[in-house]
């Protein structure tokens, strides 16, 4: 699992640029050999922040550098999908994004509109890619993202269908070892909520 | 398939000033058309004096209130000396849209570029961001809405054109967000996502015939949309009261090709 979004280089406002990724993937994939699956938890900044109060610098951080990242992620792994091919195996790249990217949230203006972006991404990935490399979202809980004050789940009245924002450890990594597996190869581009059914979308 | 000349000026939005970035061209000038036609008084704001005095001249020729402004959208100075002028000028801001995009970055995600993200970030979610805030007080007094032009390949995504369709759906995420934080404020936030025959899109067809045919058989409508006659009209009715309690929301105007939402 590679999970680059939490590098404060990309927290301070600043991009690192397309090329930050790369170096760090190549180095793993040399290392580890070559994933089937590559996650990617793109940065969430925490809030919540008025558009109207919020600097070119933390607008930067919490909408632009994410989409930054989502790219230089998508590039590394379409660079291996045409220097490796994959000879049959199911190759998979699923970002994990707050529901927040679905409904928008108060405060979080940029959260949201990172996250719409990224799941563009993946869409436009997922067609461009073909079989050679499946891509998904997971929308989870802002709970399980944010580490201070993050968005409410105010997209519905309801509380969670299932009582709760899940448990990274066995809900979620339930459902990547499910995207992992070859007889989820039939799926591609999409994004599936697994945020307890809170988002329910029409 | 018979497409009217022209709508009949209604009026649904007199007295209403607003201000289209990439105002004087393309799905811009439909937009700024449209509104003039519909009561409103129009800033083009663009980037050439050339192409966006004459546009401005060829509405003011109708009888429509229309002036042009200079406005580069990555420059945020440059958009807050557009808005106050055009407040000082005609009082009120009651609509601004940010339609203007160099969205020229095209080919797959490994030959994606520093430059050619920077250039498209710069005026879709960068500008947004500047607009947005540069625009919200004014908003703010006369209760009025700002739209994002979108596009259906935000919502799809598209393996030819992969950034120009997430710079797309970051301006809609971004659009959905602020409604939900402005609507406190009486302000409206909407998007537009149309497919219309514009110069840039004409030009396409030109160069492979066979992608206008592809439109059209994709189109349930049958004809690819016009700029002023079809996509103008939907920015009428979100800037104007018969939409005052619509937010957050993307209205495709397309003919029907997307149908996903």
């Amino acid at each position: 699992m590679v999970e680059p979004g939490r590098d404060p280089a990309t927290s301070s406002g600043g991009s690192p640029g397309l090329d930050a990724i790369g170096p760090g993937f190549r180095t793993a994939v040399g290392l580890l050999g070559v994933p089937d699956l590559v996650v990617h938890v793109p940065t969430v900044t925490d809030g919540p922040v008025a558009i109207t109060d919020q600097s070119p610098d933390g607008w930067a951080a919490a909408c632009e550098a994410p989409m930054v990242e989502a790219i230089g992620v998508a590039r590394a792994v379409g660079d291996l999908i045409g220097s490796q091919p994959a000879n049959g195996v199911a190759r998979r790249l699923v970002w994990i994004l707050p529901t927040t990217a679905l409904g928008g949230s108060a405060g979080f203006v940029g959260v949201g509109a990172a996250g719409e972006g990224i799941r563009a991404l993946a869409k436009g990935a997922a067609r461009q890619w073909g079989p050679s490399c499946t891509t998904t979202v997971l929308a989870v809980s802002p709970a399980l993202l944010f580490d201070g004050e993050g968005p409410s789940d105010e997209g519905s009245l309801s509380p969670p269908a299932l009582g709760g924002p899940g448990d990274p450890a066995t809900d979620l990594a339930d459902l990547v070892d499910l995207l992992a597996d070859p007889r989820s190869r039939f799926t591609t581009g999409g994004t599936l909520v697994a945020d307890g059914g809170t988002w329910m979308a029409p | 398939m018979n497409v009217p000349a022209r709508f009949s000026e209604t009026g649904l939005l007199d007295g209403r000033v607003a201000l289209v970035t990439g105002g004087a061209a393309g799905i811009g000038l439909g937009l700024t058309t449209a509104m003039a036609r519909h009561g409103a008084t129009v800033v083009l704001a663009s980037r050439s004096a050339e192409v966006g005095e004459a546009a401005a001249a060829g509405l003011r020729d109708e009888g429509l209130q229309a002036v042009w402004i200079r406005c580069d959208v990555t420059t945020p100075e440059e958009v807050s000396v557009a808005v106050t002028a055009t407040v000082e000028a005609h009082g009120r801001l009651d609509c601004f849209i940010h339609n203007a995009l160099d969205g020229s970055v095209v080919g797959p995600l490994e030959e994606a570029t520093d430059e050619g993200w920077a250039t498209l970030a710069a005026t879709s979610v960068r500008a947004s961001y500047d607009c947005a805030r540069i625009a919200h007080p004014h908003l703010q007094a006369t209760g009025g809405s700002l739209i994002l032009l979108t596009s259906a390949a935000g919502m799809e995504g598209s393996a030819a054109r992969p950034l120009y369709a997430m710079a797309k759906a970051a301006q809609r995420g971004f659009a959905k967000g602020l409604a939900a934080e402005w609507g406190p404020d009486g302000i409206r936030v909407n998007c537009i996502a149309p497919v219309a025959m514009t110069p840039a899109l004409d030009g396409a067809i030109r160069r492979d015939p066979s992608l206008g045919e592809r439109l059209v058989a994709r189109t349930p409508l049958g004809r690819i949309g016009d700029p002023v006659h079809d996509v103008g009209p939907v920015a009428v009715f979100l800037a104007g009261d018969l939409a005052r309690h619509v937010t957050g929301q993307t209205l495709v105007v397309d003919g029907g090709g997307f149908r996903g939402l």
